[in-house]
């Protein structure tokens, strides 16, 4: 939380629903665990290999760290990751109850919702400001990247999904 | 003095138009990698089309909402300031029906220039 308002603090810019979703995390902060697990830290649709007998390898691990593996769950939930099949909040391939049932019979532990959604919308502001620290890369000069521009305006759908995602959690 | 015809969003459309339908089919027999980067080219110019049309109504329709919601004047980006230190002071959350108006209002401007399909 506090990487992520320094972020927005140095982008410069005001943002007002970027400040509405946090302060809303902030107050709903879940109780840390006992044990930290693994968590991958960018587990999408995008990140993961599938074939006829399931998934076959997950991609991208360099943003593994201990914490609540909740937040695999939430990433994987956030609609930027459904790529059009937004009926399916899980990854664009299922819904949220069936993506927390099969984690349970997996192996993992008992999924509380509440915590889930927290962390669907911490995944969602999460997003929204790399969308604008991109842009920023390519403002500062850092990288010179009309794509990295491009993603810029892309911060607003995840605002469009704050809102609805900040509804659903009263 | 008014400029000819085309109108900004007319060349615009025309620009995007050619760069969809010939320049990216004859780019991605070339190189994919600047077919995919000329998509976002071609997504960016209908972005700026959207915001030369809607964007000047938008953002006056944002500013006297925020005028109403603060009590105050200022620059659009002075009072997105004081809202987003409000919020952050703790002194508006989403429980404020009058904030939430003027942010689905402010969202929903911006989202139909920046990708009108998204929901």
């Amino acid at each position: 939380m506090a990487i992520l308002y320094r972020s927005l603090d140095h982008l410069g810019a005001p943002q007002p629903v970027f400040e509405l979703a946090l302060a809303w995390l902030d107050r709903r902060k879940p109780a840390p665990l006992h044990r930290p697990l693994l968590v991958h830290g960018d587990y999408r649709t995008g990140n993961y290999l599938v074939d006829e007998d399931g998934v076959s390898a997950i991609l991208d691990w360099e943003l593994a760290h201990l914490g609540d593996p909740m937040e695999d769950l939430g990433w994987l939930c956030v609609k930027s990751w459904r790529f059009g099949a937004v009926d399916k909040p899980a990854g664009g391939f299922g819904s949220r109850e069936e993506l927390w049932a099969a984690y349970e019979r997996a192996g993992g532990g008992r999924v509380d919702p509440a915590r889930a959604h927290w962390w669907e919308v911490f995944g969602t502001v999460h997003w929204g400001i790399i969308c604008l620290n991109q842009a920023f890369k390519h403002l500062s000069g850092s990288i010179k990247s009309m794509e990295h521009a491009s993603i810029g305006r892309r911060a607003v759908e995840t605002e469009v999904d704050l809102l609805q995602l900040l509804r659903e959690g009263n | 003095m008014a400029q000819d015809r085309p109108t900004e969003s007319e060349l615009l459309i025309a620009i995007a138009d050619f760069l969809r339908e010939e320049a990216t089919p004859a780019l991605d027999r070339a190189d994919p990698r600047l077919g995919f980067q000329m998509r976002v080219a071609v997504n960016s110019l209908a972005i700026l089309e959207r915001e030369g049309r809607l964007g000047p109504a938008a953002d006056a329709r944002e500013q006297a909402r925020l005028v109403a919601l603060l009590g105050h004047d200022g620059t659009l980006e002075d009072l997105n300031r004081a809202l987003a230190r409000q919020i952050r002071a703790g002194q508006r959350d989403e429980r404020d029906a009058a904030m939430m108006a003027h942010l689905d209002a402010t969202t929903a401007d911006k989202i139909a220039i920046a990708n009108p399909k998204w929901r």
